[in-house]
């Protein structure tokens, strides 16, 4: 199609306005990787704002020589990895059978799942339930309790109806009971779907904060998720060791900057290579809702 | 002596005898179904309770009795004639010459198994009072003195409780009901009821328990195949001893020691005089109820034996009475028999092998055996639901019980006011009125302005023609929302910091006056919507992109030739193409309108600005984790929960009146 000279244009200004938002979706990112890699005295004196001035890393060094961080770091990366493992063991086994028309009972089972989402006792409740069960203040409260999501197992409960029954039927002719079936067909065929619910999941756990300042109590530092110590951080509701601290001028705000770079950086380096995943799986989330 | 037929030729003949049910006969047969059994002695056992207290109800009582006594038996006196006129045998008429002896039948049945089941009553009282006399004077008792005592209750005696109730007030009953007929038991044999549907005047494939009992005496009495000889019938036999098996355990084993469990819990936890009670004779106790049990199960079943044989004279007297019908059908059912002569080898025995035996039950058993793995699967999700989802709605009772920290939910006494006294205290709270008022406006200014942010971006990158910058633009677009509400909440800090933010210096450079969202109410709120757009559009707008996708392209192109502009295009086709997802995701939208977004606006929030930020989320954290008031602060969890239920179906049968899918 031949495009008219006024056509070219509003394609011009089309793509100026995108620019414009990507710009404003990165400056801020650039922003804080600026002040964190500047000298503390360019800080005081304002003049950082996309480019660092007076270049040095000593603020990353901070951080990663303050133990109190590093540990939360590792912490948050293991309690995500068992998180995302729990998480998707759990949605195949929810979602898994619910594909069976034959399922005796398939109706109740899905009512009662998808109740849950929406309907929910609240916080208190919880909270008082965690108590009496002994997971408050413990660290298994950051991965057991919420490590199903009815959201995400209806996003793979539709994607395992995308996979024809006649392959399912077939193994079953061949003799392969119900978890062969997962195991050698559903699963093999379904990386793209788990790899976005692996995404979701993780970014979920990595995020959160709320169920960390919830069912902990500060006498648990040791188990505070990476979010809820920058959360203090950021909120001078907890400082980095004094001690570690390198007697540099402004340090102090160069360091917070270089933790929330931390925090930010691992997801930011993998979600671009599984956007056109999660995008087919944003999708199917919103066909069956 | 019985023809010989051949299977093919019975049903030829039998083939034409049909039973014509119209609704009259359908009334009467429910009516008097009711009428007899249940409503009778229940009328009659109500006017005796009653009248002990009210004697001015007394001649009403009495009057219900006396006519469900006379209208039951009528009913089904007029129900048997009815019955036999609506039968066609080969397109002939049947008559009926019974007279009124059969409603004699009834009544005399009545009376007698009223009179009979009120004695059982009367006696079980009596003997359950002779026990709970024994078991009291075994109770000793450590202090003298006669105060009352007081009964402490724990969670195992509450437990012990509930149980004990349900089985006697649900287990018991519904296995009653189901014997008499009024929960119909679903069969599960194909091949039972092959059988049945060969039979005239059979019409549906259930059966109720106690039809089978009946049916099983009437054929035993009038010498047909029945229940115990007969390989058609094993699953009737199965059914039967199951539920017999299942009863008596239940009557004389679960119930007695479940109530000795209670009565020694009950005991050991009544303090009198501050002395703890304490029960050495449980065993006699329970020995007393299980042999009391016993009796009354075995006379309880006497009873309905004899309800049974006498419903079988009945039966066998309309039998004969009614010409022209039962003979033949008797007859050809016998030389239905015949022609299949080894299933008259079939004794009871047989059947119960049979039925231990998979291969018999070769449907369910295969279904179980090869998907018995699927339920395994879905237990810890259930398990896990039940302990994460359903048993936290349970604790939900502390919004309505006194506040109290310490001791187990379950033990707390209940609040005043009917247990509303928190969700009166709240909406007199002057905190709770802000944060259900900072919730709506938040909510209604993130829908206001958040929501169509996505779709207008949608559209723009739609309509950006350059591949490879459109693929990179949609990846930065995703990026803010993978990052979490603390980073967001800290880059704010830092860009809107009134000395050197990035953005106050932009509009120093440009003389727009500066800001300081985190101090200043007005543009806090301000700052909350524009950070909800900035880390939300981008990933809103994968939905609406995948909408348009959908899209068919000949519409695009038909513009074209008509000769629409980019602006037509978009407003003519892409949008009205969008409609039905921007209305499921205003539906979403607006079900959520009284939810709250606890990590949004904690991390935005300070106590600068907390007449504005504190949403109900933040009150729920401040007042009931923070403070410890768990009851104010669950009842606003009850109301926020049920509240957004009611939007989100609110909203959900809205877009279905105009005519859009819905999301529930």
């Amino acid at each position: 199609m031949i495009k008219s000279k006024a056509t070219k244009f509003t394609d011009l200004i089309i793509a100026f306005i995108c620019l414009l938002v990507a710009l404003i979706c990165v400056l801020p990112m650039v922003n804080i990787a600026a002040r964190s890699l500047s000298g503390g005295e360019f800080l005081m004196r304002k003049e950082v704002f996309l480019v660092p001035k007076g270049t040095n890393v000593i603020a990353y060094q901070t951080i990663l020589r303050d133990s109190a961080f590093t540990r939360s770091l590792w912490w948050t990366a293991l309690i995500t990895v068992l998180g995302v493992l729990l998480s998707l063991v759990m949605t195949t086994m929810t979602a898994f059978p619910l594909i069976y028309d034959k399922l005796k009972g398939r109706g109740f089972f899905n009512t009662f799942i998808i109740f849950t989402m929406y309907f929910g006792a609240g916080t208190i409740p919880m909270y008082l339930l965690l108590k009496d069960v002994g997971l408050l203040n413990t660290w298994p409260v950051l991965i057991i309790p919420y490590c199903l999501s009815i959201f995400n197992t209806i996003i793979m409960r539709s994607f395992f109806y995308g996979i024809p029954d006649s392959m399912r039927e077939s193994a079953e002719i061949d003799g392969a009971g119900p978890i062969r079936v997962l195991v050698s067909i559903y699963i093999p065929l379904s990386t793209s779907v788990i790899a976005t619910l692996a995404l979701f999941y993780a970014v979920g756990r990595w995020n959160s904060y709320t169920d960390a300042l919830y069912f902990l109590d500060m006498t648990q530092k040791k188990y505070f998720p990476i979010q809820l110590l920058l959360y203090n951080l950021t909120r001078g509701l907890q400082s980095l060791d004094p001690t570690d601290m390198p007697d540099v001028i402004g340090i102090g705000e160069t360091a917070k900057m270089a933790s929330v770079m931390f925090a930010t950086i691992p997801i930011l380096l993998v979600y671009p290579w599984l956007q056109r995943y999660f995008v087919a799986g944003v999708t199917l989330g919103s066909e069956k809702g | 002596m019985p023809e010989e037929l051949t299977r093919g030729e019975w049903m030829d003949k039998a083939g034409d005898s049909r039973y014509e049910s119209r609704i009259p006969a359908q009334i009467l047969r429910r009516i008097s179904g009711f009428l007899l059994f249940p409503a009778a002695p229940v009328a009659l056992f109500l006017a005796i309770i009653v009248s002990m207290n009210y004697p001015g109800l007394l001649p009403a009582l009495i009057a219900a009795a006396a006519l469900s006594f006379v209208c039951g038996p009528l009913a089904a006196a007029i129900r048997t004639v009815e019955r036999v006129r609506n039968m066609r045998v080969n397109g002939e008429k049947l008559t009926y010459e019974g007279g009124l002896l059969p409603t004699a039948l009834f009544f005399l049945k009545i009376s007698a198994l009223s009179v009979g089941t009120l004695g059982l009553y009367w006696l079980s009282g009596l003997s359950n009072v002779a026990v709970e006399k024994y078991i009291s004077s075994r109770v000793t008792r450590a202090g003298g003195g006669n105060r009352e005592g007081s009964y402490k209750s724990g969670f195992t005696g509450n437990f012990l409780h509930i149980t004990f109730s349900k089985i006697v007030v649900v287990a018991v009953p519904f296995a009653i009901l189901c014997m008499m007929g009024l929960i119909p038991v679903r069969q599960h044999s194909d091949r039972l009821w092959e059988y049945l549907s060969t039979r005239p005047n059979v019409t549906r494939p259930t059966m109720h328990l106690w039809s089978l009992a009946q049916k099983t005496i009437y054929n035993a009495l009038t010498g047909q195949p029945s229940a115990f000889t007969e390989k058609v019938y094993y699953n009737e036999a199965t059914t039967l001893i199951w539920s017999a098996v299942l009863l008596f355990i239940a009557a004389i084993v679960l119930i007695p020691w479940y109530r000795s469990k209670l009565l020694k819990w009950q005991i050991e936890n009544t303090v009198v005089d501050g002395y703890r009670l304490t029960y050495p004779a449980v065993f006699n106790g329970y020995f007393l109820l299980i042999v009391r049990n016993a009796v009354f199960t075995a006379l309880t079943l006497g009873l309905w034996v004899l309800l049974g044989f006498n419903r079988a004279s009945m039966l066998a007297f309309r039998a004969k009475e009614t010409r022209l019908y039962v003979p033949a059908s008797a007859q050809a059912s016998r030389a239905f028999y015949m022609v299949e002569p080894e299933k008259l080898a079939y004794t009871w025995k047989d059947s119960v092998a049979e039925t231990f035996n998979p291969v018999s039950r070769r449907r369910t058993g295969n279904y179980f055996r090869r998907y018995w793995t699927l339920y395994l699967l879905l237990l810890t999700p259930i398990v896990y639901l039940v302990v994460f989802k359903y048993i936290p709605m349970l604790y939900i009772q502390i919004g309505a019980k006194i506040n109290n920290i310490i001791i187990p939910v379950w033990d707390v006494p209940w609040g005043s006011n009917y247990g509303f006294e928190w969700f009166i205290k709240a909406f007199q709270t002057r905190d709770f009125y802000l944060a259900l008022r900072n919730t709506l406006m938040l909510n209604g200014l993130d829908l206001i302005f958040g929501f169509p942010a996505p779709v207008i971006l949608a559209i723009l990158l739609n309509e950006l023609s350059f591949r490879r910058f459109k693929r990179v633009t949609q990846t930065i677009f995703y990026m803010p929302h993978f990052l979490s509400w603390v980073i967001v909440a800290s880059l704010a800090l830092q860009l809107f910091r009134p000395s050197d933010g990035l953005v106050n210096a932009m509009f120093e450079a440009l003389r727009i006056p500066t800001v300081d969202p985190f101090n200043i109410n007005a543009q806090w709120v301000v700052m909350y919507v524009v950070l909800g757009i900035w880390q939300g559009a981008g990933w809103g707008t994968i939905i609406y992109l995948a909408a348009i996708t959908n899209i068919n392209p000949e519409l695009y192109e038909a513009a074209v030739v008509d000769g629409a502009g980019r602006w037509r295009k978009i407003w003519h086709i892409t949008l009205p193409g969008l409609r039905s997802t921007i209305v499921i995701l205003f539906i979403m939208r607006m079900g959520g309108i009284l939810g709250s977004d606890f990590e949004r606006a904690f991390a935005l929030r300070n106590a600068f600005v907390q007449q504005v930020s504190d949403n109900i989320s933040i009150f729920v954290y401040l007042r009931g984790l923070t403070a410890q008031q768990y009851s104010i602060t669950a009842a606003v969890g009850i109301f926020q929960s049920v509240v957004c239920l009611v939007f989100l179906f609110a909203a959900n049968f809205t877009a279905k009146r105009f005519g859009e899918r819905g999301v529930i």
